[in-house]
């Protein structure tokens, strides 16, 4: 008989197999994204062209380095970011159904772009381009604030919190409705496809934005990952362990709402992800938070990315929003990982 | 003769009175006499009216829908300009058909309501709304400038000729302009090679690139203009999104981006084509070098040889597509219809149908 310490390395060893696993499968899915599109462009080239830009085209290079890398990235840090948002919420609410969509977080940030859109303002001379983002940063960034302030009233309890988070959803529907209601018919469509979601908006400067808060919130969020380990085990638990559980729920509301938000507002309302990554980590890795925090940010980027690459499959030549195309790459994995998980158990 | 077909105009009214309406549905309507209560589905079509009701495009028109000022600003305060009953018009819903209630437009009382085969208003697909216009006494028509512009035009405005007791100033138009589009046509079998296209649609709508129309809209008109519409294999309908990347590695051999600009957004950081009744050539080609120096964009051969070129967007809705059509003869071939004039066309249409003043510019090329 294995002593629980041999059993417990063991488990251990295999998560970390299978994270590292997890990493490779998602390096392998961005490099096949990389390598994909409508022109003909031979992988030898694109390999060639990575390491020296100037053996290409200036077309293969535009393709190359405004087109595809950035677009895979952005895939990539946006399916992180939200599964990392989705993952702490999930757990510091304790519901499996918590995400920065169904928080109202995705709403809000539409109506940030639509605000945008419609009012059409050139704030000191920054285009489109700059106020569509920013304005869906600050009103996911407001929306959150709203939560975290009600919520603390009432002592931050989970119910609540999720609570004012689907009626912060409704209201932000409603005021999308209600500026689409109002919007020239060109604004219109323009919102109608912000909502669909989309990596084609990519640039270098979003892509380094977001690179940058999840390098930077990651860390700070893996230091809590026993203190979210033992929330799992219940609120009492935790507490009893000395654990502030009020104020780390609102310190994850925080940085669940940076990342969903800096996310939402660069590609548009992605929904899917901040659901699903968290649960395809939780089938791998289970509750142990050092495996399922990361776990979490490489399953939503691992989706994303390769709803990107269904995406170009789907219809070579033509663009499919990105929005569309999620749970297509999303429920298989999940159905194929809870098929395993039954069998194994 | 043309004074002659004026004079002659109340014979052919009352001849028609008998002859029942066909819209461009199939749809059979039977009217008793020309109507006088009319209501537009879409605001833009008064544009289409003002080609009959020349004097005042305004005067039957008890409704309309509110996308003309929304959709085309500086062609809407041009129109108002020289029509200020229009100003005057009530107005009901914005510009989508979720906007509309069938009871606003009962309570303007019309006798026929004309709505579009698709697009912004009530369409063919609003069979609530048409059958409860129909229970109210309401004739319904459909007319279409969009979905297949170049072969409803000549049917819609005949529709509209006979709806409004002005079939002589309709049958003139429509002469006019089957020989200005057979002016195209009939040197087609002179086309050798058909360029390759692609038509950019709505430029600066959004940071997302490449929205395009493949069967339908102007779609049609690089079919007809002879040209061969990279879309057209890969949208299966009216209109769809390119990936940039497949633009890159087609290189269309010629660039035409359609012009939603207006002065409003002349005046802001946008991307947008400024082309329109209130659009100058300068500046029209400065907003067309601007948007053709996006990233990608910039590295397509047709935009670094000057074969980059831009329309009026709005010529996708319009009886006055002809020009457009005539237009894109020239970007395609422009060796052969070398003597082809569209903006003689366009001057014909605003001196001899519309009494609008002919103002702005509509289309523009990046080399002068």
């Amino acid at each position: 008989m294995t002593s629980p310490g041999v059993c417990y390395r063991g488990l251990v060893k295999r998560r970390l197999v299978w994270l590292s696993a997890a990493g490779v499968v998602l390096l392998a899915a961005l490099l096949v994204d990389v390598a994909c599109g409508p022109s003909a462009f031979a992988w030898q080239d694109v390999l060639r062209g990575l390491l020296a830009h100037a053996s290409l085209t200036p077309a293969q290079n535009v393709i190359l380095w405004d087109i595809r890398l950035p677009q895979a990235l952005l895939a990539v840090l946006v399916g992180a970011a939200l599964g990392l948002a989705g993952a702490q919420l999930q757990t510091v609410l304790n519901n499996p159904l918590a995400s920065p969509c169904s928080l109202g977080l995705t709403s809000a940030a539409t109506v940030g772009a639509a605000l945008a859109i419609i009012g059409g303002w050139h704030v000191g001379g920054l285009g489109q381009h700059v106020m569509i983002p920013l304005l869906a940063f600050l009103c996911t960034l407001g929306a959150a604030w709203l939560i975290l302030v009600l919520a603390r009233l009432f002592g931050a309890r989970p119910e609540m919190v999720v609570l004012f988070g689907i009626a912060l959803f409704f209201l932000c529907n409603a005021l999308v409705a209600l500026l689409q209601y109002l919007a020239a018919a060109d604004a219109l469509q323009q919102v109608v496809f912000w909502t669909m979601g989309s990596v084609t908006r990519a640039t270098w400067i979003k892509n380094g934005i977001l690179a940058a808060a999840v390098l930077v919130l990651l860390p700070w969020i893996m230091r809590d990952a026993w203190r979210l380990t033992a929330l799992r085990a219940g609120e009492e638990h935790a507490a009893s362990l000395g654990i502030a559980t009020e104020r780390l729920r609102l310190v994850c509301l925080v940085r669940a709402s940076i990342l969903a938000a800096l996310a939402v507002s660069f590609a548009g309302a992605i929904a899917f992800i901040g659901l699903v990554g968290p649960h395809l980590a939780r089938l791998v890795f289970g509750e142990d938070h050092r495996f399922y925090l990361p776990g979490s940010a490489v399953a939503g980027a691992l989706v994303l990315s390769l709803a990107a690459i269904a995406s170009k499959a789907l219809v070579p030549g033509a663009v499919l929003p990105i929005g569309i195309v999620t749970a297509l790459a999303g429920i298989p994995l999940l159905v194929v990982l809870l098929f395993v998980q039954r069998r194994r158990s | 003769m043309r004074s002659l077909a004026l004079c002659l105009l109340p014979l052919l009214a009352f001849a028609a009175h008998a002859a029942p309406l066909t819209d461009v549905t199939g749809r059979v309507v039977e009217l008793e006499k020309p109507a006088t209560r009319v209501l537009l589905g879409e605001g833009r079509f008064l544009s289409a009216i003002a080609l009959l009701e020349r004097d005042d495009p305004a005067a039957k028109i008890v409704g309309m829908l509110g996308d003309f000022p929304l959709v085309d600003p500086d062609g809407y305060r041009h129109f108002v300009t020289a029509f200020p009953a229009v100003a005057r018009v009530p107005v009901f819903g914005r510009i989508t058909e979720d906007t509309v209630s069938v009871e606003s437009m009962v309570a303007l009382q019309p006798e026929v309501a004309v709505f579009g085969l698709s697009g912004h208003g009530p369409a063919a697909h609003s069979k609530e709304t048409i059958e409860k216009l129909t229970a109210a006494g309401v004739k319904v028509v459909f007319i279409d400038f969009r979905s297949d512009p170049l072969v409803n035009t000549p049917k819609s405005m005949r529709l509209l000729g006979q709806l409004f007791g002005r079939e002589a100033e309709a049958e003139e138009f429509v002469r006019f302009y089957e020989a200005e589009l057979s002016r195209v046509a009939s040197r087609m079998k002179d086309v050798k090679r058909k360029p390759t296209v692609f038509i950019e649609n709505r430029v600066g709508l959004s940071d997302d690139c490449c929205g395009t129309m493949a069967h339908g809209m102007m779609g049609r008109f690089i079919d007809f203009a002879g040209g061969e519409n990279i879309a057209k294999a890969l949208i299966p309908g009216e209109f769809g999104t390119l990936s940039l990347e497949h633009l890159l590695a087609t290189q269309p051999e010629i660039y035409i981006g359609t012009a939603i600009g207006s002065q409003e957004s002349a005046a802001g950081a946008s991307m947008r084509i400024h082309l329109g009744a209130a659009a100058d050539a300068a500046s029209a080609r400065e907003s067309l070098r601007r948007a053709v120096s996006r990233t990608g964009i910039d590295q397509l051969a047709a935009v670094k040889s000057g074969r980059a070129h831009a329309i009026w967007h709005h010529y996708y809705n319009s009886p006055l597509n002809v020009v457009a059509v005539q237009t894109f003869a020239k970007w395609l071939h422009p060796e052969l219809f070398a003597d082809l004039k569209p903006e003689d066309t366009l001057k014909a249409l605003h001196t001899r149908f519309q009494k609008l003043p002919l103002a702005g510019v509509f289309w523009i090329s990046l080399t002068p």
